[in-house]
Order: C-alpha cells, then sequence, then structure tokens
C-alpha cells in the first residue's frame, strides 16, 4: 500500500514556482470549462468568446486593453502593498479619493489651465495615497490592523462621492447625479484604438516603476528586509515604520491614479459608478496571480480584463448572470493558492509498512 | 532485568532532498541506561532521533525498539509505543496552564474523563520527582526550568518508557543542568532508558553510562563505557581532528574609552526586567565580560545599546559625546551588534545570503547609490563575506534558513564585521554552537579587540566569560556590579556576586 506522505520543502526553485502557478491556472481554467460547459455552451463558443473575441476582435480587445489600464494600477497597489506584508484591501475607496481629488480639481478650476490635467494627476494620487496612508499611519501609531482599516475606508470613499453627487457636485444642468463634464483639455487623449486612452502609459510606466522600486532601489531591498525579519530590520537600523508607510501610501497613490484614468480616460465626469466594489476583489486576484510581481502584474491584469470582456458577452448571448465571470476568477484565484501549498511542502508517495503497537 | 534492547538503530539513512543526513548511523539503547548521545551541530544526532521518534521516517535501516522491527508514520504512533521525545525548543501551548497543557497532550492516552484524575495523576509524578508546580500556572509566565519540568511530566504522563531529551541543559543555569541531569539518572534508574543529546561534554562525562558518539552523519563511537572516557577522547572523536588550541590572550593594552553607560534606567521587555542605574565603560582594545543568567537584564541593556530601546533616565556615550538616538544612527557611529537570538533578531532567514550582507550596508550608502544596487555588487561582498568568515556550503544565492547554526553565526559575524568599526556588541555569541564554530567565533572577537575595537561581551557562558574578557562585570535582577579586571576574579567570586546583588 502506498500513502501520501507532506514534508516542508527547504529550497524552491524559480521553474517550481513557475511549474506551480502554470498548474494552478491550467486547473483552474478546466475546472471553469467543467463549469461553462454545464451551462449550455460548447467549446468552440467558449472559445470564440474567451479568445478571439477578446483578444482577436477589434472591438473585443479594445474593451480589453481599455479595462486593463485601471486594473493594472489597482494590480500594482495590491502588490506594491503586498511587499511590506500590508494587506490593502481598499483598492475601491482608493479609486473613489483619486477620483474625487481629480474631479475636484476640474470643478474648482485648481492651478493654471495649461497644467490642469496635471494637476489633477497629481491631485489624484495625492488622494489615493492619503486614502491608503492614513491606514498605514493608524497601523504604524494606534496598531490598528490594515485589514480592517483599507475595507472600512472603502465605504467612507464610497458614501463621501454619494454626498457629493447627489450634494454639491450635482450637474446643474440635468440633475443627474453625475459632476460637470470635464473641459476638453482636462481629459486623457484617445489613441486612435477605439477607446484606448494615453492611460496605458501611465499604467505602463507604473510598472516599470514598481519593478524598479522592488528590483532595483534601496527602498526595495529595505522592504524585503522589513517582511522578512522586521525585528532584525529594526536592530540594523531600518525605519521599519517609515519604510511600511512609504510603500502604503505607494500604493494607494497607484489606486488613485487608476480612478485618474477612469475619469479622465473613459467617463470625462465623475459617475456613480467609478468605484466598483469588484474592484477590491479583482486587484487581490490580480496581485496574487502575478505573485506580486510588477511586470507580473500586467498580463495577470490584462487576463482579468479580457475576462470581464468575455463576461459582457455571455451576458448579451448566452443569457449567464454577470456573475459568472466573479466566479471564473474566484475560481482561477482558489486554485492558484491551492497550489501554493506545492511550493512549501513536497508530497511523495511512501510504501507503507507495519506499525508497532 | 530484561536482555532485550530498548532501542536498537542500524544503518539508518536520511537525506533531505539531496543533502544527506545521516549516512548509515547506528546507535543501541539499553534499558535502565542513560546514553548520551555526542556530535557536532549538523552531525545529525537529532536527526537520528527524529527517525526513532516517527518525526522523520528513514530512507533505508533497521530500527527496533524493545526487540521488534517497527516502522513509525508518525510521532503519535512512536508516542503510543512508549517513545516521548523532550525537545529543545519545548512543544508546549504558552497561553494555556500546565494541567490544560498536561490534558491536551496525554488525556485520551492517560484515559482521563476529568480534570481531577488529570491533576491527581499529575500529583502523584511530581512527588515520585519531587517537582513543585502549580498546576494553575500560565505556560508562558513559567520559567524556563519550570517549562521544562512541565515537558518532561508531560512526556512521562503519556507513558513515554524511552525518553530522548534534545540539549536538556541548553537553556538552564548551571544548577538548574545539574538537577536536570540528576533527574535523567533518576529515571534511568526506575528501568526506562534515556538518551541525553547533547554537546557538552560535561553531561556526557558526569551524568551518562554509555557514550555514542557521531560525526557527519555516521556513528564513530557506538556505546562505549562512559567512564573509560576522557573529554580529549571525546572531542577527539567528535571534531575529528586534534581540538583548536585555546584562543591565546594577548597581554592587554587598554587604551581610549569609547563606550559608556552612565546611570541607564530602562523599563522591562516582556519576560525581563527593568535596568536600574547601569554605568559602564569599555575601552578600545578591551572585552568587557557581562556574567550573568539570562533574564536578567541582558535583553533590556542590549536593546538600550542599539537604540531600539528608550532609556528612561541616564546617558549613552560614544567616543565621549553622547549617543546619537536611533538604531540606524548608533550603526552609522561604529556600531556593531550580534545578538542572541540570531534569526530572531540579526539575520533574514527567508532572503537569500548576498541581500542579508547587502541591507545593512545599504543605510549608509551615498544618495547617488541608493537607486540602483547592482547586483555584482552584492554578489562580491557575499563571496567576500563567505571566503573571509568561512561560511560553509554557502553560495551568494542561498537562503540564509538553510545554513547549519553555526554557518549562520558565521555569516552574522560576517555582515556585522564589515567596514570600519569602533563598538561590537556580542550577546551569547556562542550559544548552541559546535566546538570548532565556537573557535571561530572567539578568535573573531579577540581579533576585532585587537583592531582597537571596544567589545561588549555579554554571555551565560561563564567559562567564555573568564576565557575571553579583560574585565568581569556580573548581571542581576537588572543591576551591574562594578568591573573587575580578570586576573582578580574567580567563579566564586562572581557567584557570590550574582547573589549579594538580588
Amino acid at each position: 500500500m502506498y500513502k501520501p506522505l507532506v514534508s516542508p520543502r527547504l529550497a524552491v526553485s524559480r521553474r517550481l514556482t513557475a511549474l506551480t502557478l502554470t498548474g494552478g491556472i491550467v486547473t483552474g481554467l478546466i475546472v471553469c470549462t467543467c463549469f461553462l460547459l454545464t451551462q449550455g455552451m460548447g467549446l468552440s463558443d467558449l472559445a470564440s468568446q474567451f479568445i478571439g473575441y477578446t483578444f482577436g476582435d477589434p472591438e473585443g480587445l479594445d474593451q480589453t486593453l481599455t479595462r486593463s489600464i485601471p486594473f493594472i494600477l489597482m494590480g500594482l497597489s495590491v502588490a506594491i502593498c503586498l511587499r511590506v506584508k500590508f494587506w490593502n484591501i481598499g483598492v475601491q475607496g482608493q479609486v473613489w479619493a483619486g477620483a474625487m481629488a481629480a474631479t475636484a480639481v476640474s470643478l474648482y478650476h485648481i492651478g493654471p489651465a495649461a497644467l490642469r490635467i496635471e494637476a489633477m494627476f497629481l491631485a489624484a494620487a495625492i488622494g489615493g495615497g492619503l486614502w491608503c496612508g492614513v491606514c498605514g499611519a493608524a497601523r504604524l501609531y494606534l496598531r490598528a490592523n490594515e485589514v480592517v482599516t483599507t475595507l472600512l475606508m472603502n465605504y467612507v470613499a464610497a458614501f463621501l462621492a454619494q454626498q457629493l453627487l447627489y450634494g454639491a457636485w450635482r450637474n446643474p444642468t440635468d440633475s443627474y447625479p453625475v459632476s460637470q463634464s470635464f473641459a476638453p483639455g482636462e481629459t486623457l487623449a484617445l489613441l486612435g484604438f477605439g477607446h484606448l486612452h494615453a492611460g496605458i502609459f501611465i499604467s505602463l510606466a507604473g510598472a516599470l516603476f514598481c519593478f524598479w522600486l522592488c528590483t532595483y532601489s534601496r527602498v526595495g531591498f529595505m522592504a524585503r528586509a522589513v517582511a522578512a525579519n522586521p525585528l532584525a530590520a529594526r536592530a540594523v537600523g531600518i525605519p521599519v515604520g517609515r519604510v511600511v508607510l512609504l510603500m502604503a501610501t505607494l500604493g494607494g497613490a497607484l489606486s488613485g491614479l487608476a480612478g485618474f484614468c477612469i475619469v479622465c480616460g473613459e467617463e470625462h465626469k465623475l459617475t456613480q459608478f467609478v468605484g466598483d466594489p469588484d474592484f477590491i476583489f479583482k486587484s487581490i486576484v490580480i496581485a496574487y496571480l502575478a505573485r506580486a510581481n510588477p511586470l507580473g502584474v500586467i498580463i495577470a491584469a490584462i487576463a482579468v480584463a479580457g475576462l470581464d470582456t468575455a463576461g459582457d458577452s455571455l451576458k448579451a448571448f448566452y443569457q449567464l448572470p454577470g456573475a459568472t465571470v466573479l466566479a471564473i476568477e474566484a475560481t482561477l484565484l482558489l486554485c492558484v493558492s491551492s497550489f501554493e501549498f506545492l511550493l512549501r511542502y513536497r508530497l511523495d508517495w511512501v510504501k507503507t509498512g507495519k506499525v508497532a503497537k | 532485568m530484561t536482555l532485550t534492547l530498548a532501542v536498537n538503530l542500524a544503518n539508518i539513512e536520511k537525506s533531505f532532498g539531496t543533502r544527506p543526513a545521516l549516512l548509515g548511523a547506528d546507535f543501541s539503547l539499553e534499558w535502565g541506561e542513560v546514553h548520551a548521545l555526542l556530535g557536532e551541530n549538523g552531525a545529525g544526532k537529532s536527526t537520528l532521533m527524529n527517525v526513532l521518534s516517527g518525526f522523520y521516517t528513514a530512507d533505508s535501516g533497521v530500527v527496533e525498539v524493545d526487540g521488534h522491527p517497527v516502522r513509525y508514520e508518525n510521532p503519535s504512533a512512536a508516542a503510543a509505543a512508549g517513545i516521548g521525545m523532550i525537545h529543545q525548543h519545548f512543544k508546549l501551548v504558552g497561553p494555556l496552564s500546565v494541567i490544560e497543557n498536561i490534558r491536551l497532550a496525554c488525556a485520551r492516552r492517560a484515559g482521563w474523563k476529568t480534570q481531577g484524575q488529570a491533576l491527581a495523576a499529575m500529583q502523584e509524578l511530581g512527588l515520585q520527582l519531587g517537582f513543585k508546580l502549580n498546576p494553575k500556572s500560565r505556560v508562558d509566565e513559567m520559567a524556563v526550568s519550570d517549562r521544562q519540568k512541565l515537558e518532561i511530566m508531560k512526556v512521562l504522563l503519556a507513558g513515554a518508557k524511552i525518553l530522548i531529551m534534545d540539549e536538556p541543559t541548553a537553556v538552564l543555569t548551571e544548577e538548574e543542568a545539574k538537577a536536570a541531569l540528576g533527574l535523567a539518572r533518576q529515571l534511568a534508574q526506575s528501568g526506562r532508558a534515556v538518551v541525553l543529546i547533547t554537546h557538552k561534554l560535561r553531561d556526557v562525562l558526569g551524568y551518562s553510562d554509555r557514550v555514542t558518539v557521531m560525526r557527519a552523519g555516521k556513528t564513530v563511537i557506538n556505546g562505549a563505557s562512559s567512564a573509560g572516557m576522557t573529554g580529549e577522547s571525546l572531542s577527539r572523536a567528535m571534531v575529528g581532528a586534534e581540538p583548536v588550541a585555546a584562543v591565546p590572550r594577548p597581554a592587554t593594552r587598554p587604551r581610549r574609552e569609547i563606550l559608556r553607560l552612565i546611570k541607564i534606567n530602562a523599563a522591562a521587555t516582556e519576560h525581563g526586567v527593568p535596568l536600574h542605574d547601569i554605568s559602564l565603560d569599555v575601552r578600545g582594545g578591551e572585552i568587557l565580560g557581562i556574567a550573568g543568567v539570562g533574564g536578567n537584564g541582558q535583553a533590556e541593556l542590549v536593546e538600550t545599546l542599539i537604540g531600539i530601546r528608550k532609556a528612561t533616565s541616564g546617558e549613552v556615550i560614544f567616543n565621549e559625546s553622547p549617543a546619537p538616538d536611533g538604531p540606524e544612527e548608533r550603526r552609522e557611529a561604529g556600531l556593531r551588534f550580534i545578538p542572541a537570538d540570531r534569526m530572531g533578531m540579526g539575520l533574514f532567514g527567508e532572503l537569500a545570503l548576498n541581500v542579508n550582507v547587502a541591507v545593512p550596508r545599504l543605510l549608509g550608502q551615498k544618495p547617488e547609490k541608493r537607486w540602483f544596487v547592482r547586483k555584482p555588487w552584492m554578489t562580491g561582498i557575499a563571496k567576500t563575506a563567505i571566503t573571509d568568515f568561512e561560511v560553509a556550503g554557502a553560495a551568494a544565492e542561498t537562503t540564509v534558513r538553510l545554513l547549519s547554526g553555526g554557518n549562520a553565526q558565521k555569516l552574522m559575524l560576517a555582515r556585522e564585521f564589515a567596514g570600519h568599526f569602533a563598538i561590537l556588541i556580542a550577546h551569547s555569541p556562542t550559544r548552541g554552537l559546535d566546538i570548532r564554530a565556537v573557535q571561530a567565533v572567539q578568535t573573531r572577537l579577540r581579533a576585532a579587540a585587537e583592531k582597537n575595537v571596544a567589545v561588549l561581551l555579554i554571555s551565560e557562558d561563564l567559562d567564555e566569560i573568564m576565557e575571553l574578557s579583560d574585565r568581569v562585570a556580573v548581571m542581576s535582577h537588572g543591576r551591574l556590579s562594578e568591573a573587575e579586571p580578570i586576573g582578580e576574579v574567580d567563579r566564586g567570586k562572581i557567584g557570590r556576586l550574582m547573589l549579594e546583588m538580588a
């Protein structure tokens, strides 16, 4: 008789990491495929929806790429915070904060008109950064757990936005709960491919910046030390609190910029749908699939955006509920995180012998 | 009396991945004996005993218990067969009480239904062994020696006939250690069999009947009578060569005063004591030894010195001017630190060796170098550390967690000895290391003093203090005695000082 024996791994090779990640994704995809097949879709339908339309069709590709712009920034936001073991569950609130800050700059004509969009960019980064930085400071000085604070700050931001949209910022011309549209100079330029706008450059630059920060900068190395052993980091003189605070603020700023890209690139005004609660979950999925690697975030964000695009057409053509896409993403996340077990432990089949009495 | 062996292990092999830990080890244990299992760190003592106690399964070889071949799939199968292991790091649940820990571990096996039954059993055993443990004490508030007693009771109440004690004296004071070893003898006399895993020669010569010595995964002395052994013959068997000569002590040439504390008071750590008016001074080129049992203010003193604990009053003086405040600034001012718990407060276990050596050096770097930490630079300093400090079995990219205790400590020294420094705080720098690693570390401390560094050596190991220090002070209950030149103190005087200050 053989039975499984689980033992902790001493060292983990890069190849093994890649293999487990691939294994998790493939397993997740198989499970999702089986699920969709039971929903009355054929294999060829699936291929055409998920691959053909999402990435092959200009309209689908446009949707996917446009969607991926804020997703990349939100994924980076969670990933950067994870580098110092700071759990950012507050992406939605930070997106709201960034979007509201940018909108305020537009509505109140803050700064010189020629530099308005730059001022909006800056305001969004500061807004998002503050929204998350406050939680970092609360952890540092009040020992408040960031999982709770960042989560609750989502609600603060969302209700503040509702308050503004139904109050001071309500559109004066038609009384809809949306802000006035931004002036032409206050939006991100279209790139001539459907809705794709200049925000893509912000996202990609953000990913490169984060890659540099984590891989080459001094702060990145300090962050690794802080995550690995805060006590030892403190003993060698690393300002542990400041490093955590900095990474949390940067993470928030990235989400704030995602809000900026949504209002300035897609909506051109503040609407009720800017800060989607699903962002919280999706940003975690993206950061996790990318193993908190900033360059990996680009790929993971495009993949998740692709799933969303496919989800829209599933809704339209197969009458599947919108939650289908969330279920697929959750399944992928579960599979990938379950496969992590194989990174930490090895599984052997051993021959069982006689157990002594 | 029975003629069957309690345990017979023959030709055991075990490897972890590609790293062989045991290469055909043998071991036999008789009922009624204390059997010392001796070897350097990494010789395979603990691995071999973990095979016996079911934590690991052997790749090949014979395991016989009480004359029958067995193969335990897990520790509870071994425990059910009467094998109990008292681990070096106790397996107790801190926030629970003594009796709760006992019930948790043994209720099912002992068949107790109520708290009363457990209490009665515990009290009966306590009387036999002469233990006085309050069943209601919370474990994490108990002294280390009491926790060890609890661990022993737990294993005995679970029905253990074969006891494996892993380095039982490592965490105890002199007196406690003697009591624990005496207890091992007592248990053996009651007909049980006791294995004493150790690397202290004293434990072997004074308290065991037979001794087995392991080196590099193999048995080199198999169950010889301890009576015929000398410290010299044992250490030769352990090390495999003539033991290295003691570190020579050069004539002392104390120079300029580099570190001074004036009437430092500081709050206690979680399990420690507050500091009361600590004053000391260390000159360049000398080692000031601070003797004393752990938990008497050493941790607080160390934290205050490196700048992560604020003194409530008093002054820290570096080079005749007030020391800067935080740990970063103090490090920059030339302070280096070897913590007692190298994996807890020193190294970054999950990170690669090169990152471990690089991180502290990044702090003092010029601003223009901060933007791009180059990998070749990291690899370079890592390789220098590995060669200069003879860190065995490691490359620049090795995860530090995988290093053995001795090699991790060598890496720790390599990191702290890099560059120019003026003050070295070494807290129990040789604890848990084998003979050769101890020699290497002590030689380095001496060498640092030779280079005019002010060395503060805080250690519970009196031999080490006496061998290395130029002056000695004693720490007790958060107070520090006047430092005295090594020629004017002896062990008796240090012992008296510990008592007088209480």
